[in-house]
């Protein structure tokens, strides 16, 4: 009678134990913390409140077919990182069969083997695994959580018998909920991660716009002051009388305002085409047509710099593009032409037949380009514009939308340079 | 003699000390061998790995009833258990728990196709009786 | 039949433990450990020893037939053999039998606790007196160790 009092008594301490055991460890189970500490801290949990000293976590890894150990303890070799595929040894069929596996006497079959081994010859795998090497038992158990296999925690010890049924069955019941602690964790780092490339992301596009917002104002100053600067001469001369000089003031206002529409023309383009705003409609558009309605934009400048200005191009040739883009295209390559070409100079359109494609070729003998230049023409960048030879200003942007509209036209662009001018090849489709 | 296996006797089945299996020929000729390891399944019933084909497999065909000696790590009981044959199963739960510890083994070792269990012998206890309790003869 | 070098050999050895067994009238199988055995001269003959009361386990079934087995096996490598045969007779052991089945024992129970278990209380009730030496014929001898092939037949 007493005996049986005892033993009740000792099993009533037991569950005591075990329900406050389980407290301690759901509290600790339910704080999100960054993986990694979540880990160790499980580990160390498991140490603290069931003696388990050598223990570690491995993931599901290679689409479900291999496990990787990611957080260990105990062992003189954390062998964070090593990969064992599915089905080997005794975590690998854990994984696979998804059940717990309790193995003691290792040593016996590691003798048994051996024994075998011995007889025919074969050589055991190389098992890379951080483990006790005298491991006598181990027991593994699947941490399945919303029906996935988290993880697989496996424990070692070199006690023959240090495991416990209800040992066993206690951490069976916390599995779950060791396995949602991770699986949260697991969650949350992925979430982090995502927020951190998408500030990136935002960051990045800040700083595009930023530099944007830079370049306009650094080259809309230069016309609408010239514009100024033209407007005062005006009303001084309007005052003194002297007609000519008006006149003369006159071009010199045509051409500022032009500027400055050529300038936001291209803002208001390539915010339209950085927001996916902008609309290609494409149509069969006769070059000749097009390239003299952009010459007449230059028209006036090309003459003050007395450029001789050639157009070998076939009546007959035409492209298949979207006109207001091509418009652009032309008007900011041949703006350039202009520009960098000294007084005197000439500059050439050639179109020539690429099979289904039309290549137009831009000549100048301006002042060419050098090799570090061509290679950030196309992209935009932060006081990169070059004055002109009358020291004309423009800002980088050109260039960067007709690479852009080009681009969306289903054409390309190349560019060649030197010292006596240089060479833009447009490539547009025929249809 | 009791005829249920007690919840005291389970860490003899953890194969921490081989058991040992005795078969008898329809003529009455004994035959007794080491196991790797008994399997419980419940109170009433066990299972035993088999592994090569051999004389005590054939003597279970020709004699349902046998005996297995499993000692306990923890308590040093020695228990005869009298078994008789239920079923051969090549799958299933109880094949599928004992498949894994082999299989486990198997692959750590390098003995794939060596070590393999090809199925599993389910018995159902007949009878229990205690021959050693606590290191001494009963 | 004459006793093979190997089962000679592996007698020899102090790394082995043995059991009995035989046959019931029902048909059941009792079995026990047994501490040991010495070769009779005519290398044709065992005698094996094993506490009386464990004696008592298979004493029952020598009316039913005298077949007998015996195993024994290595625990360091699993070697083992199973020597079938025919029980003949049996008495209480001489001093010399039990000193010379104690030393084995004692053997023993130094090896498993070397392995982390508690030799004394595995093997320990082997020593336990009275005791009885069991004489045996020896007819068949097998190979057993858990391998592929196991249960072959020794020759030699």
């Amino acid at each position: 009678m007493e005996r049986s009092f005892d033993h009740l008594v000792r099993e009533l301490q037991e569950e005591k134990r075990k329900n406050a055991l389980l407290q301690n460890v759901s509290s600790e189970l339910n704080e999100l913390t960054p993986l990694d500490i979540k880990l160790n801290n499980i580990l160390e949990l498991l140490d603290k409140s069931f003696n388990l000293k050598h223990s570690m976590l491995l993931i599901p890894v290679k689409d479900n077919t291999a496990l990787r150990v990611i957080a260990s303890r105990g062992f003189p070799d954390s062998g964070v990182g090593v990969e064992v595929p599915f089905n080997y040894g005794i975590v690998g069929v854990v994984a696979g069969k998804r059940k717990k596996l309790r193995v003691s006497r290792l040593s016996q079959y590691r003798r048994y083997a051996m024994a075998l081994r011995n007889e025919k010859g074969n050589s055991s795998k190389p098992e890379n695994l951080p483990g006790l090497t005298d491991a006598e038992s181990q027991v593994a158990l699947p941490l399945i959580s919303n029906n996935e296999l988290v993880a697989v925690l496996s424990c070692e010890s070199e006690d023959i018998q240090f495991f416990h049924q209800s040992d066993e069955d206690f951490l069976m019941t916390l599995s779950q909920q060791i396995a949602l602690s991770i699986q949260n964790s697991m969650i949350f780092e992925r979430l982090e991660e995502r927020v951190k490339s998408r500030t990136a992301e935002l960051e990045k596009l800040n700083t595009t716009k930023d530099r944007l917002f830079s370049i306009i104002g650094h080259d809309l100053r230069s016309p609408v002051a010239a514009l100024r600067e033209v407007a005062e001469l005006f009303q001084y001369y309007s005052n003194k009388g002297e007609r000519n000089k008006l006149v003369e003031m006159g071009n010199k206002i045509t051409h500022a305002a032009e500027n400055v529409n050529h300038l936001l023309d291209n803002l208001l383009n390539w915010s339209l085409s950085q927001r996916n705003g902008i609309r290609c409609l494409p149509e069969k558009v006769n070059f000749q047509a097009i390239i003299n309605e952009v010459y007449q934009v230059f028209k006036d400048s090309i003459d003050s710099k007395e450029i001789e200005f050639i157009q070998s191009v076939s009546p007959k040739a035409s492209i298949y593009a979207d006109y207001n883009m091509t418009f652009s295209i032309l008007r900011n390559v041949l703006s350039n032409a202009v520009k960098f070409t000294e007084r005197k100079g000439k500059i050439e359109v050639i179109t020539i037949d690429d099979n289904d494609r039309l290549q137009i070729i831009v000549k100048d003998t301006g002042i060419g380009m050098d090799k570090a230049k061509i290679k950030t023409l196309f992209t935009l960048q932060e006081k990169k514009s070059t004055l002109g030879t009358e020291r004309e200003r423009g800002s980088g942007l050109g260039l960067v939308l007709v690479n852009e509209f080009i681009q969306i036209n289903k054409g390309s662009i190349t560019v060649d340079s030197s010292r006596d001018g240089t060479n833009i090849h447009l490539f547009l489709p025929k249809n | 003699m009791k005829t249920k296996i007690t919840p005291d006797m389970l860490p003899a089945f953890q194969g921490v000390i081989p058991p040992t299996l005795a078969t008898s020929s329809a003529d009455g000729m004994p035959n007794v061998t080491y196991i790797s390891h008994v399997h419980y399944i419940d109170e009433e019933h066990l299972a035993i790995s088999r592994q090569f084909f051999n004389k005590s497999w054939k003597n279970i065909i020709e004699n349902p009833v046998f005996t297995v000696a499993v000692t306990c790590p923890e308590s040093f009981c020695l228990w005869k258990i009298n078994l008789k044959f239920v079923e051969e199963r090549t799958d299933g739960q109880v094949f599928d728990e004992m498949d894994m510890v082999i299989q486990a083994i198997a692959s750590m070792q390098g003995l794939e196709g060596i070590f393999k269990l090809q199925s599993a012998v389910i018995c159902k206890v007949e009878s229990i009786q205690t021959l050693v309790s606590n290191g001494k003869i009963v | 039949m004459l006793l093979s070098d190997k089962i000679k050999k592996a007698n020899a050895s102090s790394d082995f433990v043995f059991w009995a067994a035989n046959v019931g009238k029902n048909g059941i199988c009792d079995l026990t450990r047994v501490s040991g055995f010495i070769i009779d001269d005519d290398n044709e003959h065992v005698t094996f020893f094993l506490p009386k009361k464990l004696f008592k386990l298979i004493e029952p079934n020598l009316s039913a037939g005298s077949n007998m087995s015996l195993l024994m096996a290595s625990l360091k490598d699993f070697e083992s053999y199973q020597v079938k045969g025919n029980y003949i007779g049996h008495k209480n052991c001489t001093e010399e039998n039990v000193d010379y089945y104690r030393l084995k024992v004692l053997k023993i129970i130094d090896i498993i606790n070397g392995m982390g278990l508690d030799g004394n209380n595995v093997f320990g009730f082997l020593l336990e007196q009275p005791s009885i030496a069991v004489t045996f014929r020896c007819n068949e001898s097998y190979l057993q160790t858990p391998k592929p092939g196991t249960g072959t037949k020794l020759i030699d």
